[in-house]
């Protein structure tokens, strides 16, 4: 019903829409609607479509992850300046730090070494040594690329923002990974929101697109066959059959009123927006319904135990949504507060607990994925924040550390099997192959087929920094 | 493309204007070019290049190898390369091939290339002109003008209902009713209707929002309990704003207030919230980022200029060096914010004005090199100071004296009463708790001759089951038969209250968990509650310290008395069981089975709720069982000694002293606080040491009376004897009433700084500055906000970017119309009720939002710079819910006060109430781009499904379409739907149907009649429900 529009009528819509960047992806999917074309055209031949992001709040060892470091046994219950790697703490190798919240009192040297509270065991083929904590994941350690050489600047839980932005708290906030990818790549399924989140987000911001505009927020949905998402049924008793001629009514009324004004791309935009919600209102509880899984996928995301299921049912439903065309699902384990792994003290008790509720279901997602043929297309990341002090806090803790971590990446065009770049020997900083936070999403956004200098605002300027390195050695 | 084509020698050589003067203008213009001229070399244009600098030519056409351009982008050396290392981004290696082939074909450009104008000649930088205008509204009379220049007419008026639908919500954020509708029958004119609203409080709330947006309000924010940015209360800033707008006070008297009330009106409280501006950008982590904050935004909303952009270097595109950045922090570096008490409230939790003050007058502001906190010039001090390039305009701050009650604020008379009540409260308590000690003593001293007979205890509840018994107070407590869950985090303190009989004696059960909250996770049972006094039994898996607790507030005040403390390992998601029994003032608590507690509760017991509380926590509760047992029922076999309650009479005793002696002191402090010479300071420093000192006596008495360790008493005894000694020398140093409570500068901030006089002068800088804002002279104050101002009418700025009037931003669109508007605005005292009623009655603001598909304004003017049609613009988030709120005739009328919770989804008062901070936002409200509180100088305008859903499935939607039909057609009405169409456009969209918007609405009512035959409201709420999800109700046309 919808008249032709004149190129300068066009120009002049799109001009008005510029203030609400929101449209961009919108008018992407009403443009692939009249080209039946495939969204926005990546940059480059992707390797993968789709992102399932899992960050740990709070920030997890990789002392106690997959970074082992005998020497920590070796000089336990020993200060640093005591053993033979002193110069780790030479304050010249503090630059990059950049403090928040001056004396606070967490984030602070810890000089007294703290003995590995874990055993690791080589596993898989690759002989990679993996944390005693994560039986299952270690199984799946061949289609790992595990990159040990992380380091970011903020010594407090503000890193949690810097990991998703990559940028400092004291700089402002920017958009998140998850929402230059949705912007740069739109849409690959009409029924259902393409940018998810779960988990709590408590302690950093709750908003993801920033100056992209809040259509490239996350849309936060729960694992709840009759409620997934914010105002997603009806809070009334209206039928669902009102509803349906209700829409039925609205889309009437919007033609005829489109009919009236043909180059009104505002009207036009929202009745399309009417449909995809009626559409993801349907879809999402669908997702979330896992009637049809068998009893051995679900156990294999630990459905079947309470430590496992609360996670679990998390990925089960990611998996799903992914199978579905979803662009970025990024879930928050241990969020509210500074963050469940945040182990000043008692880390044994803490990451055992905490390992056991992500184990299974992380080792069931990248095995589920694969067996489905998914894993080639699909980019699972792990990431926390920071690693935590080879020196201890208290007599069982361990404090925030952010000059050596390490995270993962499977799937989607990650060689597996790899261990990358390296620590000193007592894991204090990343001294071989050191990759800052936005190298991570230069390789995810390589991988999508896009190209982070060709992502640029007008009047947002955006840093070297900002634009990381891929890291090459371990793609596939 | 180019190197390649041209390594095959097919290539002709990249074009001056189009390929290389765009590298050249945004690697090397900065410095090269009209605002700087660096070793004195321009490179605007390819004949000054070629003309070059102190060290010659920069060019040598045809030879880029001998070309210093060209050696000096290559440069290994960062301090000689261009350009130099920190000082921008390198020239990529594409682009200096790009350069080389251009030289090497001979530096070609067009001949007539015009230089860069002088900076300081830019536009925004000269004072505004008033050019001379044809009769009318200047506004249709200035845009005629351009449009018959392009021969663009204007399209047709809008419709009337349209018209004022827009003149309504635009002025008031509220749509007419139907009975405004049938006052304006009565014809009257715009400019009438216009006042009216302009009077109105609604309009007041309406635009104070708007003001909220660019002014960047935000309610507090932090991590858990510890406020980090904003502060408590601001809410009165937000009010301020209202009641200044709803006196039309004039825009220069609300910065004068804003920058500077503190040291303009220091007195007048009123006017001291104004200063909520500078509340607003607190972060008590950082004072660097706080102030660069505050320069940001200041500079953006106030003079529509980047500040920001000279913090590392001088501005790359304006002619504002650093130095100019941090002679305007210089300003504000001083400044600090306390925290009044008003209203005889003497806890700053419950209600105080945040403003600022200058606290540190001395403190020097150094310049940062590159930006770098820990590398300031020590060389030299910044002293305060504005952009020069904005013309000759007086800056001349002076020290402003400030009055006593100023600096003393403790000597407020409403504060000074509450004080003294709060002590003759607290010793009329004392008294009857010494009364009830005495009686007690004397029963035991004859006991009775025969024990009544026990009786059992009598069940009063079990479980939740009975809704007559419970109501939830505060937070989301969800009650089943066997389970009361809390799952609201938000607040720190939440209440379900237990409505039966007051309780005397009563035994409690309940198996708990405490799920999650931070940092306290503390759950349990107040009992003798009422406004100020209870006593609470709580349990806390607070992760550093978990422990039973037993707490009593006693007039607002709390105690944690260290008997009642026992450490247990309660742990999240980890059930217990409590149970308490109460008689008289014994009570015993047990912990999992076994009895962790024998306490004697306070003397004073007075029957009061029952509450089951948790603090910053989420809990489940069930198997709870409420049991009232016996008066006189023995619950152990301790029957405290004649001894004991002797000693328990002797502390309140001593307590009593204490009090009077403090009553008593109370003048002497008060006096010295007026005048405080030798004599006076002395008094009151002898008579607060006595009070001290009978405190200390009688927390001696009390422990004595509970046995506690004899180490404690042992140093409780010391302490009397050192106040003892003290005594002697009592001094001349005393601790004022407190009147403000200063807010941390920072998280490392002694208590020794915190407590430090307020100062008796201030700096007079930020005076200087509102003075120089204010200035008629200004080219740029008035200018700005007539800007914002005509966006929020229009729906398009004469300037694109709102926050950037310098030469990176976007030229006025029409700036005679600016310029009109600006002068007006001073010349009318800077009334903004003059320039809405301006803009509102001009011919141009009642122009149609949809021109015919063939009018040739598409064409001629596709970007609508002249204004020839009325731009639509989507409804704010507030006006949106406040709309329909107002349709459904519920919207309560209530202005001002404390906000109201975000969770709070039961209010009907406006949406600028809610509680809104980085962290909060009321979700209906959230889905329809509710103000980023960071920065928000226009509303952003997306379209997302999630929207849909909101308008389309909350609760709201559906009680507000049901009671908007109620008002349009009464239950029992027989309207039929045929004319219930016509109204229900008329009302929700500000339009009549169409034919066939009729036929299809009244097809939808009849099907749904068919449906729901006995509920004949129905299909009419239905039809409500769609309109208000039709893109022409959320959106203003």
């Amino acid at each position: 019903m919808i008249g032709p529009i004149s190129l300068a009528n066009r120009r002049h819509f799109l001009g008005r829409s510029c203030l609400g960047f929101g449209s961009l992806a919108l008018n992407a999917m009403l443009s692939q609607k009249a080209q039946g074309g495939s969204g926005l055209m990546p940059h480059a031949v992707p390797k993968a479509k789709s992102v399932i992001w899992l960050f740990m709040n709070g920030g997890t060892s990789h002392l106690e992850s997959f970074d082992p470091k005998p020497e920590l046994d070796k000089y336990a219950g020993k200060t640093i300046s005591e053993t033979p790697y002193k110069d780790v703490q030479n304050p010249n190798r503090f630059k990059d730090l950049r403090v928040v919240a001056k004396g606070d009192a967490n984030g602070q040297q810890r000089h007294r070494l703290l003995a590995r509270q874990i055993g690791f065991q080589k596993r898989g083929q690759c002989g990679i040594p993996v944390s005693d904590w994560y039986p299952h994941l270690g199984s799946m350690i061949d289609e790992m690329a595990i990159v040990k050489s992380m380091w970011t600047t903020d010594d407090n839980h503000g890193a949690q923002t810097q990991f998703h932005s990559g940028r400092h708290m004291l700089d402002g906030e920017f958009p998140n990974l998850g929402a230059w990818v949705h912007y740069g790549l739109g849409t690959l399924n009409e029924n259902l929101p393409q940018f998810i989140s779960m988990g709590t987000r408590e302690y950093w911001n709750k908003r993801d697109g920033h100056y992209l505009g809040p259509s490239h927020d996350a849309v936060p949905v729960k694992v709840d066959t009759a409620n997934p998402l914010d105002f997603g049924r009806p809070e009334s008793d209206m039928t669902f059959a009102e509803q349906k001629s209700a829409f039925g009514l609205l889309d009437k009324l919007g033609t005829i009123a489109a009919t009236r004004r043909p180059y009104d791309r505002d009207l036009e935009a929202r009745l399309q927006s009417y449909e995809l919600a009626f559409r993801m209102q349907k879809s999402l509880p669908e997702v979330m319904d896992f009637a049809k899984e068998t009893e051995a996928t679900r156990n294999l995301y630990g459905l079947d135990r309470s430590e496992t299921r609360p996670f679990g049912q998390q990925l089960l439903a990611t998996r799903r949504l992914v199978e579905k065309g979803v662009r970025f699902v990024q879930i928050q384990h241990g969020g509210g507060g500074a963050g469940a792994w945040d182990a000043h003290e008692g880390l044994k008790g803490n990451h055992a607990t905490l390992c056991q509720q992500t184990d299974k279901p992380m080792a069931g997602l990248l095995l589920d994925l694969k067996r489905r043929g998914l894993l080639e297309t699909t980019l699972v990341v792990w990431a926390t924040e920071f690693g935590r002090t080879p020196g201890t806090q208290g007599s069982t803790g361990r404090d925030h550390h952010p000059f050596a971590f390490s995270i993962w990446m499977a799937g989607g065009g990650i060689k597996g099997g790899v261990a990358h770049g390296a620590t000193d020997e007592i894991g204090f900083h990343a001294v071989e192959n050191r990759h800052y936070v936005t190298d991570v999403h230069a390789t995810i956004l390589h991988l999508m087929g896009l190209d982070s200098r060709k992502l640029e605002i007008p009047e947002r300027k955006r840093l070297e920094i900002d634009h990381g390195q891929v890291i090459r050695e371990i793609l596939a | 493309m180019w190197p390649l084509l041209f390594l095959l020698g097919t290539a002709p050589p990249p074009d001056y204007t189009t390929v290389i003067k765009p590298i050249l203008a945004l690697r090397c213009r900065a410095c090269h070019g009209g605002l700087n001229q660096k070793g004195g070399l321009r490179t605007d244009t390819a004949a000054l290049l070629l003309e070059g600098g102190n060290s010659g030519p920069s060019l040598v056409a045809g030879n880029s190898a001998e070309s210093p351009l060209v050696r000096r982008i290559q440069k290994q050396d960062g301090k000689q390369r261009m350009p130099p290392e920190h000082e921008g981004e390198m020239v990529s290696s594409t682009d200096l091939d790009l350069i080389r082939q251009w030289i090497d074909a001979g530096a070609k450009a067009p001949d007539l290339e015009k230089a860069e104008s002088d900076p300081s000649k830019h536009w925004a930088f000269q004072p505004p002109k008033k050019s001379a205008i044809g009769p009318g509204n200047p506004i249709d009379s200035i845009l005629e003008k351009a449009r018959s220049e392009k021969k663009i007419p204007t399209t047709s008026s809008a419709a009337s209902g349209l018209l004022w639908r827009r003149l309504f919500i635009d002025l008031t954020g509220l749509p007419p009713t139907r009975e405004q509708l049938a006052i304006l029958a009565n014809p009257k004119t715009i400019a009438q209707t216009a006042d009216t609203l302009l009077a109105s409080d609604a309009h007041a709330e309406r635009w104070a929002r708007h003001f909220m947006d660019i002014w960047r309000y935000s309610d507090w924010w932090g991590l858990g309990a510890e406020v980090r940015n904003s502060q408590k209360h601001i809410w009165h800033w937000r009010d301020w704003i209202i009641d200044s707008i709803r006196r039309d006070k004039p825009y220069d008297q609300m910065i004068r207030e804003m920058f500077a009330a503190d040291e303009l009106y220091p007195t007048d409280q009123e006017k001291l919230r104004a200063t909520g501006l500078l509340v607003r950008p607190y972060f008590i982590f950082n004072r660097n980022s706080w102030m660069e904050e505050t320069i940001e935004h200041l500079g953006k909303g106030f003079l529509g200029l980047t500040l920001n952009c000279a913090r590392c270097h001088d501005h790359k595109y304006d002619p504002i060096s650093q130095v100019d950045y941090y002679r305007f922090r210089a300003i504000f570096e001083p400044y600090q914010i306390r925290r009044d008490l008003v209203k005889g409230e003497l806890d700053p939790e419950k209600d105080a004005v945040p403003r600022i003050f200058d606290c540190n007058l001395d403190l020097k502001t150094r310049r940062f090199i590159r930006g770098d906190e820990a590398n300031p010039d020590t060389s030299k001090v910044m002293e305060p100071g504005v952009p020069t390039v904005l013309g000759k305009i007086p800056f001349d701050p002076k020290r402003i004296p400030l009055a006593q009650q100023v600096h003393q604020p403790g000597l407020n008379p409403t504060l000074v009463k509450a004080y003294r009540e709060r002590i003759q409260g607290q010793l009329s308590l004392e008294e009857k708790a010494l009364a009830a000690a005495k009686i007690t003593l004397e029963n035991a001293k004859t006991p009775p001759t025969t024990k009544p007979p026990q009786k059992s205890p009598t069940l009063l509840t079990k479980g939740f089951a009975d809704p007559k018994l419970w109501k939830v107070h505060s937070g989301t407590w969800l009650l089943a038969p066997n389970m009361a869950t809390q799952s609201n985090t938000k607040d720190l303190r939440t209440e379900l209250h237990y409505l039966g009989a007051p309780l005397t004696d009563f035994e409690l059960k309940a198996n708990m968990r405490i799920t999650g909250g931070d940092p306290y996770r503390s759950v349990g049972f107040a009992f003798d509650a009422s406004d100020a006094n209870e006593n609470l039994l709580y349990a806390s898996a607070h992760a550093p310290d978990p422990k039973v607790q037993f707490s009593t507030i006693r007039a607002g005040v709390a105690s944690y008395p260290e008997k009642g403390r026992i450490a247990k390992p309660i742990v999240l998601n980890q059930d217990f069981t409590l149970r308490i029994r109460v008689q008289a003032t014994t009570m015993l608590v047990d912990y999992n089975g076994s009895q962790i507690l024998h306490y004697t509760l306070p003397m004073d017991r007075k029957p009061g709720l029952l509450k089951l509380i948790t603090y910053t926590a989420t809990t489940q509760i069930n198997d709870f069982e409420l049991w009232e047992l016996p008066t006189g029922i023995q619950l152990d076999n301790k029957i405290p000694s004649l001894e004991t309650l002797a000693k328990k009479v002797k502390a309140f005793e001593a307590k009593c002293l204490a009090l009077r002696a403090e009553l008593a002191g109370f003048d002497p402090v008060l006096a010295a606080m007026r005048n405080p010479s030798a004599s006076n300071t002395q008094s009151a420093a002898k008579a607060q040491i006595e009070t001290e000192f009978l405190t200390a006596q009688a927390d001696l008495a009390k422990m004595v009376g509970e046995g506690v360790a004899l180490e404690k008493i042992k140093s409780q005894e010391k302490t009397v004897l050192d106040l003892a000694k003290k005594k002697l020398n009592p001094g001349t140093t005393f601790k004022p009433l407190v009147g403000s409570y200063k807010a941390k500068e920072s998280n490392q901030e002694s208590q020794e700084s915190l407590d430090k006089p307020f100062p008796t002068q201030s700096s007079g800088r930020r005076t200087a500055l509102a003075q120089w804002l204010t200035s008629r002279e200004h080219p740029l104050t008035a200018r700005v906000i007539v800007n914002h101002v005509w966006t929020r009418h229009m729906g398009q700025p004469l300037v694109k970017s709102v926050f950037d009037f310098g030469r990176k931003g976007k030229a006025p669109i029409n700036q005679e119309l600016l310029d009109w508007l600006a002068l007006d605005l001073m010349e009318h005292n800077y009334s903004l009720k003059h320039l809405h009623r301006m803009i509102v009655t001009s011919n141009t603001y009642a122009l149609a939002a949809d021109p015919p598909l063939d009018h040739p304004g598409w064409k001629l003017d596709p970007e609508n710079k002249t204004f020839w049609y009325k731009v639509p613009q989507r409804l704010e988030s507030e006006s949106i819910r406040d709309g329909l709120l107002h349709l459904s005739g519920t919207l309560d009328p209530k202005v001002g006060g404390p906000t109201l919770s975000s969770n709070d989804s039961q209010s009907s008062r406006r949406s600028l109430y809610f509680f809104h901070s980085h962290n909060e936002d009321q979700r209906f409200l959230a889905q329809f781009d509710s103000p980023n509180v960071l920065d928000c100088y226009r509303r952003e305008e997306s379209i997302v499904p999630q929207q849909a859903l909101a308008l389309f499935n909350s609760k709201i939607s559906r009680d507000l379409s049901q009671k908007i039909a109620d008002r349009i057609a009464p239950k029992a009405s027989m309207m039929t739907p045929d004319d219930f169409v016509n109204h229900a456009f008329q009302w929700i969209l500000g339009q009549p149907p169409g034919s066939l918007e009729k036929r299809v609405c009244v097809q939808a009512m009849e099907e749904w009649s068919r449906s729901t035959p006995k509920d004949s409201q129905r299909p009419r709420t239905n039809l409500i429900h769609t309109l208000i999800n039709h893109n022409d109700f959320i959106t203003l046309r």
